[in-house]
């Protein structure tokens, strides 16, 4: 068994798996890829895959605007219809989902079908063709951000399908709070509001394991890394700082994503816990982008069943780009589900990340949901006898960095789903964070909608609300 | 390191200040006179200075006579030879470049009447007599001298009491005018900078002015300015001169007001971290310092309407929010303007946003150093220095230094 002391994970957002890797292996029948056949119908009209050449930011955007991704919206692009009718879905309505947003911009059906090729993002693409890609990783639920991060944290998301419907703090059981209780060390790096810190299990051990990103270098350059670190991109243009989000949440430039991705390899790379590291690159969920894999059944984790719709998140969402880097997988890996290589067994779900950890650090133990008991482990994939695969010294990512125009522009426009629930959310968090269980609230309250005119006022109030309960 | 580097900068400067200083006296010190003869053959003598004539006598002592006044020297007896024979001495120096004097044989006492004109090529002597003052008069022994062929001249005396006088250096009045307008300059400039933008950098809008960083360039422009008007107006009151500006001065004058202009004009022509901030606290809703005190009378508003809300209210939530959004807002604004904010005139002036530079070091020490030197000259010589090309091309090139980094600072 792989020899790993160090497991990585960083969870980007709102890009499907054909979309940012589509065309990694172009007709390699052993590759689960576009054939670019792929095609919506909307008002009679076809609208298949495409790429737009070159990377100028208006490419690298694509799609501008936001698509739906509300749990109405996935309905439609799955099924063609908002309210998840009986018949198996079949990916036929992403451009109508996406032409009849109910927005003031100008929802051209074709952006949605819109992939990167290789040569586009060629940081995401060079771990996976010199590590292994996981060809079979899906979004836990066909939802929003925040249940797919939650089921990445606690294999659940309590029934919630949309940002909107949680409450705070979210009180069921996580990873984190399994790894505090056996003693492995852990760490949650962020770029401004972590949206992990929601979660009831961390507030405890907030101010001790909750680090700015520029930490995770030194950690990494120090051999201090802990046992587990979750790294969490910016998700709110940072007009102080000049910085776009690099959480390639579209309309966000997908280059400042790639730079954190070769950030965060340079830096294992060159760390000497690289040998003992598992990296996992991963997006939340599809964000409306195109993807033709239909997402199989899933293990519903805990009978929670969401209200008004009924879903009993007994189905994966779509499809996400999952990379998956270590010195111990052999190179241009596909990594499956061992137990059914051919597609018809358990697919990889974000709930993989909870099980490998278990695997790893835990003995199998500490379950959280059935989801993540039926969720295969990684472990597997770490197949080499020796750590051998050392990989490239280093990535050199895009060197375009945004101007202050275009983070004002980010800055000045509405805030998308996330953004606007973070900033909702962090009014939920105490002024400074719990130090005993005695402090730690008896319920959770819902998060009560705030209107944030633009992302920079809504960034304001939820990373001054995070500096406050971290108290930093 | 920052206090090394500034105490190490002030010593420097001092020793700059002395020697520069000692060598513009050691040019100023005007040449040693002979002492004169004893008094003349002919029995003429003087016996009186006075101040002005009627038609029939002089009058008036001479204690109120000063510099542009006329002198009457009233002698024993009439004139033996013609006026322009006689120059005027002034504590055993001879008095040039003044206009020959004026016989006035007519009146009952004969005399000379002299005008205490400031020449250039009395300059010299007028700068000794009267530089450096002390007190209101300065004692002065008045004598004549005779010229008589080639020779050298014969010297006319007086009885103690008689050719003695205290010229008149400054009165109450000038002094007390002096120092008013002074005074009036020093506050409008100086004096308001606490609380106004006189010499402060506007580069964030959404600062108090009170909290805006002191400006560098408009420091230097100031401080040139109060230098060179004080001094005007001190040699004026003493002098009753206009005619006392020096083109270093104005060239002084000159070398800051475009420092000041090329600095203002960095800061428009990039895009400064000011800039940024200003442009990132707009965005909040903050475009000037009025918006920051709506914020915060909003949130007074607010928390009085919640006060006064009952308990279980289901308003209270929102008006929390509301608060709390405004609070955040407010706390990443004093987050953010904190690098801009003032630390003190000497800190902001001799720092960028990284801490402090050289280049602003150099300006502040060669412009105090040649500020001591300025200062020290009017007092010394009752003048404004000419300064030579070498110091004034320093403190060009040392703005010029100045304006350079301020790029970089800028981009930075």
């Amino acid at each position: 068994m792989a020899d790993i002391q160090n497991v990585v994970v960083l969870m980007l957002e709102n890009r499907s798996f054909d979309c940012m890797l589509g065309r990694l292996y172009p007709g390699d029948a052993n590759y689960r890829g576009l054939t670019l056949r792929e095609y919506n119908n909307y008002n009679s009209t076809g609208y298949g895959v495409w790429n737009d050449t070159g990377m100028l930011p208006s490419t690298a955007t694509i799609p501008d605007p936001d698509p739906g991704e509300l749990f109405t919206d996935m309905n439609t692009q799955l099924f063609g219809s908002a309210d998840r009718p009986a018949t198996a879905a079949d990916m036929s309505g992403f451009a109508r989902s996406y032409a009849t947003q109910p927005g003031t911009g100008i929802y051209a059906p074709s952006a949605v079908m819109h992939y990167f090729t290789p040569d586009q993002v060629p940081v995401i693409s060079a771990l996976a063709t010199t590590f292994g890609v996981c060809d079979q990783w899906h979004a836990s639920a066909p939802c929003q951000t925040w249940p797919n991060r939650f089921f990445a944290h606690t294999g659940t998301s309590l029934g919630c399908v949309n940002n909107k419907d949680f409450s705070v703090p979210f009180a069921a059981p996580s990873i984190f709070g399994q790894l505090q209780a056996a003693g492995v060390s852990w760490r949650v790096y962020f770029h401004d509001m972590p949206q992990s810190i929601l979660l009831k299990d961390v507030w405890l051990h907030a101010v001790t394991h909750y680090r700015g990103f520029s930490q995770f270098l030194a950690d990494a350059q120090c051999g201090n890394l802990p046992n587990y670190s979750f790294i969490e991109p910016r998700y709110f243009a940072d007009l102080f700082g000049v910085f776009s989000p690099n959480d390639e949440h579209p309309p966000h430039n997908v280059v400042y994503g790639e730079t954190l991705i070769a950030t965060v390899y340079n830096a294992l790379r060159s760390s000497v816990c690289w040998k003992n590291t598992l990296l996992i690159i991963t997006y939340d969920e599809h964000g409306g982008c195109y993807d033709h894999v239909v997402p199989p059944a899933a293990t519903p984790p805990d009978g929670c069943v969401s209200q008004p719709d009924l879903f009993g998140f007994d189905t994966y969402g779509v499809r996400v780009p999952t990379v998956i880097v270590s010195p111990w997988i052999p190179p241009g890996s596909r990594i499956r589900n061992p137990q059914g290589d051919d597609g018809t067994g358990t697919p990889f779900d974000h709930t993989s990340i909870i099980r490998t950890v278990r695997d790893l650090f835990l003995g199998g133990g500490g379950q959280l949901t059935a989801r993540d008991g039926a969720a295969p482990s990684l472990v597997a994939a770490l197949s080499l006898p020796d750590a051998t695969n050392l990989g490239p010294p280093s990535l050199t990512p895009s060197s375009a960095q945004a101007t202050l125009a275009q983070v004002s522009t980010l800055a000045y426009g509405s805030p998308n789903g996330i953004q606007a629930a973070l900033a909702a959310a962090s009014h939920n968090l105490p002024v400074n964070a719990p130090t005993t269980a005695d402090n730690l609230p008896l319920a959770a309250t819902p998060i009560t909608p705030a209107n944030y005119s633009t992302v920079a006022t809504a960034a304001a109030t939820a990373i001054d609300r995070v500096k406050s309960f971290l108290g930093i | 390191m920052y206090k090394m580097l500034w105490q190490r900068s002030l010593v420097l400067a001092i020793a700059v200040v002395w020697a520069t200083a000692s060598l513009s006296l050691a040019q100023a010190q005007p040449a040693a006179i002979d002492p004169p003869p004893s008094t003349a053959a002919d029995g003429l003598q003087i016996v009186a200075l006075a101040e002005s004539a009627n038609s029939d006598s002089i009058i008036g002592k001479a204690s109120h006579v000063r510099l542009n006044d006329k002198l009457w020297v009233v002698l024993n007896r009439p004139l033996p030879d013609a006026a322009t024979k006689y120059t005027l001495f002034l504590n055993d120096e001879e008095v040039g470049g003044l206009s020959p004097p004026i016989a006035t044989t007519s009146r009952s006492q004969p005399a000379l009447l002299f005008t205490l004109k400031r020449t250039s090529l009395n300059d010299a002597f007028w700068r000794e007599l009267l530089g450096s003052p002390v007190d209101d008069h300065v004692n002065v022994v008045v004598s004549l001298g005779r010229h008589a062929g080639a020779g050298p001249s014969e010297r006319i005396a007086g009885a103690a009491a008689g050719a003695n006088f205290e010229l008149e250096v400054f009165t109450g009045l000038d002094l007390a005018l002096a120092v008013g307008v002074i005074l009036l300059v020093l506050i409008l400039v100086w004096g308001h900078a606490r609380t106004r933008t006189t010499l402060r950098d506007n580069l964030l809008p959404q600062l108090a002015p009170s909290r805006q960083p002191y400006s560098l360039g408009r420091s230097q422009m100031a401080f040139w300015f109060t230098l060179i008007f004080v001094s005007f107006v001190v040699l004026f009151f003493l002098l009753q001169d206009t005619n006392i500006l020096t083109s270093q001065a104005l060239l002084l004058m000159g070398i800051s007001g475009c420092t000041a202009a090329a600095a203002v004009a960095v800061d428009v022509a990039r895009t400064s971290p000011a800039d940024v901030a200003n442009c990132a606290l707009q965005a909040l809703g903050l475009k000037t310092y009025e918006d920051v005190q709506r914020v915060q009378q909003e949130i007074v508003n607010r928390a009085t309407a919640l006060a006064a809300l009952p308990p279980a209210s289901p308003q209270r939530p929102q008006l929390q929010i509301e608060i709390n959004d405004r609070t955040s807002i407010l706390r990443t604004y004093e987050d953010k303007v904190r690098p801009f904010v003032s630390q003190g005139w000497f800190k902001d002036v001799t720092t960028d946003i990284n801490g402090p530079t050289v280049h602003r070091l150099q300006v502040v020490f060669w412009t105090a150093a040649l500020g001591a030197i300025f200062l020290y000259s009017v007092y010394r010589n009752l003048a404004m220095p000419e300064f030579n090309g070498t110091l004034l091309a320093l403190m060009g090139i040392s703005s010029a230094g100045y304006v350079g980094f301020k790029i970089q600072e800028v981009n930075n």
